[in-house]
């Protein structure tokens, strides 16, 4: 998986979690991530505990284990900005932004095998003029 | 139906015939025509869309306008009007045959004030439709900000071979922006005004980078993001047309499909091949996140192969073909036009004339015969001389001697507006025809007629032929009560006061005074006591919420507000001894609770030398009550 997918499946909630890790700077333990958290939200130590769960099996978190579990953030802030951004214009370039624009090409994707379908497809005949 | 309704309805549905031609026809003309004509086929279905232009005679106005066949009315036992026996809204039992023949008549303004369901309906669906348009656009319009927004934030300047590749392309002209950009993955053209183009921040070879700024200026040239928006605002407007969505997409594609038309019009086949190459290549680069790509592929797989396709058939078009292409677009501009929309400049019958004096309802005038032409047809409508109408408490204005009244074919200035000049002018007294020298002529103002009350007390019945240009002419017939303003002397003799100075009594005259019209009330007094000539000043203002129809500020005597102020001015130099002038001054609005003299821009100053020129001794009045009342009746 690439990091625009790591990225992709990260929820707003997990965002806030996310948050504490990168103002930080380095790994900290639940404790932390908790006390943190307690200022700005309301959630219990168990959904914490379940968002940051959910952040690893994403990938987007390392947990190592010391004397306690240490959570650390394997994506950058700079790096999930720039992919919101990215998202961001693509989903409203395929809204309504389309519309207003005169573009290449639509904006949907095909795959490998239209592709080379269109390859073979598309032969210019030479006696044509 | 409401006109806005059928406006919009026959705009839509114009526009859908011509769609449906087009599509019909498409199977045929799709490989033969040039791409660039039936892109241009779309854009004259476009403006049928959005623009209202009409013909009086097309189909549309016919459809929309042209079924309520107009009800001609006669009266084959038309009664001779006899002079004395005429009848006015006094005399309460009619004849009735000359009831009958005016049903008809009746029924007409009548049908007016009837606000049924059909009508409401009709009210709301313009607000339903104005919503969806707001909706639509707004979606539509901040959607796109948006995106200028952010796209401008991940902008990064083009490289110099970019920029050096579009100004050889463009032979110097330099109107376009050239950018790249880090996020965007298919390289398009924004703007209408300060047109960029933004190409994504992928090393393209010199062929690529070469085709695609081709294609991009070849849309710039064409205006084909002026294209787009008329698309969107007819599509926002006729969002409750499902055709709508149909005749979007296949615009769009058109659009592609003559702008790729015009790329490789002088290319070589190989050339030709390489911008086809570019195309595929660069929708293979194309990256995509994940999560916007639930939606089906199949479309853009088949508009890309229609491009290709469309790229490889391409030749020179014989010149019959375009003499063809140019009929067929001439053909069909001229049935946009003769489709035509529903905007009903045309109506069966005449419009109503209103009658609207100073804080009145307007009241509605009955309509009398008329000739009238509607369609290329005339129609005539027969009926009783408006002075022998039966009129009603709708058709009858009450006014005070003099006071102005304005007529005119709007109701309280809402409505369509008609111009008219006047043929005929008369104004009956019990039966009899006042003559013309008697009479304060009638005066255009703002295309409505300002017409004056008598000064005598009664009833009078107005009827009145108005010619409206290139339509007809029409008669009408209205009543006006004209009542002269009540001065209740015993109770104002009450107050009756040598010195001016005396504050309480002489504001208890003035304020017992009749106002000119319901538009005003008495608010301030002032007086000059220290030397002679004492004065008086009397105050009035605008009521609460109050609106003022007819001219203002008043500059002559030949009004009512002159008329009553003349006689107020009479009771006050006999009801207060030592008066020696009195000044009447008026403002167009309210005061905020005290007197400010500058506001008050409509003064009348009468001395007491004047009013004894006009009416005699004061003294001898002012002994008489009765006398003094007589004086003021008159």
């Amino acid at each position: 998986m690439d990091m625009s997918t790591l990225v992709s499946k990260i929820t707003d909630s997990e965002v806030e979690v996310m948050r504490v890790l990168w103002e930080a700077g380095y790994e900290l333990p639940i404790s932390d991530i908790r006390r943190t958290l307690e200022q700005t939200s309301k959630w219990k130590t168990s959904t914490i505990k379940t968002l940051l769960r959910r952040l690893c099996d994403k990938g987007v978190v390392l947990a190592t284990k010391k004397e306690v579990f240490y959570y650390k953030s394997l994506v950058s802030e700079a790096e999930y900005n720039e992919y919101t951004t990215q998202n961001l214009i693509n989903r409203l370039y395929s809204g309504s932004a389309k519309k207003l624009v005169a573009s290449l090409l639509g904006s949907k994707k095909l795959d490998d095998a239209d592709i080379e379908e269109l390859r073979n497809l598309f032969k210019v005949d030479d006696r044509d003029e | 139906m409401n006109e806005t309704v059928k406006l919009l309805l026959s705009l839509s549905l114009s526009g859908s015939i011509l769609a449906m031609l087009i599509f019909t026809l498409k199977p045929f003309t799709k490989h033969k025509l040039s791409k660039s004509i039936q892109y241009y086929i779309w854009i004259v279905v476009l403006l049928r869309l959005i623009l209202p232009f009409s013909f009086e005679t097309s189909i549309m106005n016919e459809l929309f306008y042209g079924n309520q066949t107009p009800v001609v009315e006669t009266s084959k036992s038309k009664v001779q009007p006899v002079v004395g026996t005429a009848q006015n809204i006094s005399n309460s039992n009619s004849l009735p045959n000359a009831q009958e023949n005016l049903t008809n008549v009746v029924n007409n303004a009548g049908a007016y004030h009837d606000i049924n369901f059909h009508e409401l309906f009709n009210q709301y669906s313009v607000y339903i439709w104005l919503l969806g348009v707001i909706i639509a656009l707004m979606v539509n319009i901040t959607g796109y900000a948006k995106f200028l927004k952010y796209l401008r934030q991940s902008n990064i300047s083009a490289t110099n071979r970019d920029k050096e590749m579009l100004v050889t392309l463009l032979n110097g002209r330099n109107n376009v922006r050239l950018v790249r950009n880090r996020f965007l993955n298919i390289p398009m053209l924004i703007g209408v005004i300060r047109p960029c183009i933004i190409i994504p921040d992928i090393n393209f070879n010199e062929i690529q980078l070469k085709n695609i700024l081709l294609h991009e200026i070849i849309h710039l040239k064409r205006f084909d993001i002026l294209g787009k928006w008329l698309i969107m605002i007819a599509t926002s407007i006729h969002w409750f047309n499902p055709l709508m969505y149909f005749i979007k997409k296949d615009i769009n594609n058109s659009c592609e499909l003559a702008c790729d038309e015009a790329v490789i019009k002088n290319l070589s086949p190989s050339e030709k091949q390489d911008y086809g190459d570019t195309l595929i290549s660069v929708v293979a680069r194309h990256k995509y996140p994940t999560g916007i790509l639930q939606v089906t592929m199949l479309d853009e797989k088949s508009g890309l192969k229609e491009r290709l396709v469309a790229i490889m058939k391409h030749s020179r078009k014989s010149k019959k073909v375009i003499i063809l292409s140019v009929i067929l677009l001439g053909c069909l501009i001229f049935g946009a036009l003769y489709l035509g929309a529903g905007v009903g400049t045309g109506k069966n019958t005449p419009p109503y004339i209103y009658v609207n004096a100073e804080n009145q309802g307007a009241k509605v005038a009955r309509m009398g015969i008329y000739s009238w032409k509607y369609n290329g047809e005339n129609i005539e409508a027969d009926s009783d001389d408006p002075k022998n109408f039966k009129y009603k408490l709708d058709n009858s204005i009450s006014v005070k001697t003099g006071q102005q009244f304005v007529i005119g074919t709007q109701k309280l200035k809402k409505g369509k507006k008609y111009n008219f000049s006047i043929e005929e002018i008369s104004e009956y007294k019990d039966g009899k025809i006042i003559l013309q020298d008697k009479r304060v002529p009638a005066s255009f103002v703002n295309g409505d007629l300002g017409m004056t009350a008598s000064q005598d007390a009664g009833e009078y019945i107005y009827t009145l032929r108005l010619n409206f240009k290139d339509r007809g002419i029409v008669s009408y017939g209205f009543v006006v009560k004209v009542a002269t303003p009540t001065y209740n002397l015993t109770e104002i003799s009450k107050y009756k006061t040598p010195y001016v100075g005396d504050n309480s009594k002489v504001s208890a005259i003035a304020n017992q005074l009749p106002v000119p019209d319901n538009y005003f009330k008495q608010q301030y007094i002032s007086m000059v006591t220290e030397k002679k000539p004492y004065k008086l000043n009397v105050f009035y203002e605008a009521k609460k919420g109050a609106s003022h129809i007819s001219e203002w500020p008043i500059v002559d005597h030949n009004n009512a507000t002159y008329s009553i102020m003349n006689k107020n001015a009479l009771v006050l130099f006999c009801m207060i001894d030592n008066l020696d002038e009195v000044t009447f001054a008026f403002r167009d609005s309210q005061s905020d609770g005290k007197l400010d003299d500058s506001k008050y821009d409509t003064t009348f100053t009468f001395t007491r030398a004047s009013i004894e020129k006009q009416y005699g001794d004061i003294s001898v009045l002012a002994g008489k009550l009765d006398l003094l009342q007589n004086v003021l009746s008159k």
